[in-house]
């Protein structure tokens, strides 16, 4: 059985790796992605009843797609130099987006990440997991908002206490947004 | 102080990767999991893929695709071309000459 998340988690890795190659040879670049789905599909074959966790496991081995982006890179086998400062991706902006729209996967997609410090990422998740805990639906800052305008009866604070708490996930992903402009060089600065 | 080994390795990796398919083709995911069978070899599982690309573009392997028996698509399959098995031989030599000179240097060094 497939693990609940390994679509987001797999494509999330591929997305990096293939952003990292931009500008390469596209055919190599297409080759190198191809070859590394192609990985991780024997890797996923072998496993009987896979986790999430399992499946962040078969990512972590195959390394940093910066480090298999390095090595694409290096012809011969001379000395690279060490990583580059990590910048921004639009695999940061689609966790931005989907902590609002798809919290589950957008709580995944920062995980992924490695602009967020691992504090930064926990806040993160945290705050959003609030409203997902609370049987919010997943479109929870839209509908929240609104219902607190139809639970005027209950009287005193409620309202705005519901609607608060359907907008904490846009809370979180504007606190990954505003941790993201302070740690890190946008990506157009690498090309 | 600790030996950083990582570039030695790093140039030993497509040697011993084309050793790996001397005696039969083999695909990625099966050379990985031979060469990690070997302490520290490979840190990273997916820099082998890079590394066979390059290997395949300086005509040192060859690659086929062979069905699978399951539903999957077919595997890549890489193989150590005529080359490549020239070059695996002159450096097996050269690693025997390399090797016979360092340890005797190291040696020398302690007395």
């Amino acid at each position: 059985m497939s693990a609940p998340h390994a679509t987001a988690i797999i494509e999330g890795y591929l997305a990096r790796l293939d952003l990292g190659l931009l500008g390469s040879d596209p055919l190599r670049r297409r080759e190198l992605v191809e070859d590394v789905r192609a990985h991780i599909a024997e890797a996923r074959a072998g496993l009987a009843d896979e986790t999430d966790a399992d499946v962040f496991a078969i990512c972590d081995r195959l390394g940093e797609p910066a480090d298999l982006v390095r090595e694409v890179g290096s012809a011969t086998a001379v000395a690279q130099p060490a990583s580059a400062p990590y910048v921004w991706s639009w695999l940061e902006i689609a966790a931005i987006a989907l902590t609002v729209m798809a919290w589950p996967v957008g709580a995944i997609l920062t995980l992924l990440s490695r602009v967020w410090t691992r504090r930064e990422k926990v806040i993160a998740t945290a705050i959003g997991a609030v409203t997902f805990a609370m049987g919010f639906p997943l479109s929870a800052p839209f509908i929240g908002p609104v219902l607190g305008t139809l639970v005027p009866s209950f009287g005193g604070a409620a309202p705005i206490f519901v609607g608060t708490l359907g907008a904490l996930p846009l809370v979180a992903a504007a606190y990954l947004a505003y941790r993201l402009t302070r740690a890190t060089a946008p990506m157009a600065q690498i090309a | 102080m600790a030996v950083d080994v990582t570039q030695m390795r790093k140039g030993l990796l497509e040697f011993c990767v084309m050793a790996q398919l001397e005696g039969e083709p083999r695909y990625g995911y099966e050379l990985v999991q031979r060469l990690g069978e070997v302490d520290g070899m490979l840190t990273s599982e997916g820099t082998i893929y890079p590394l066979l690309a390059r290997l395949h573009r300086e005509g040192l392997v060859a690659v086929e695709r062979r069905p699978t028996t399951s539903a999957g698509p077919p595997r890549k399959y890489y193989r150590l071309s005529a080359t490549g098995h020239r070059a695996l031989t002159s450096f097996r030599r050269e690693w025997a000459t390399l090797r016979t000179a360092i340890d005797r240097t190291l040696q020398g060094g302690a007395r």
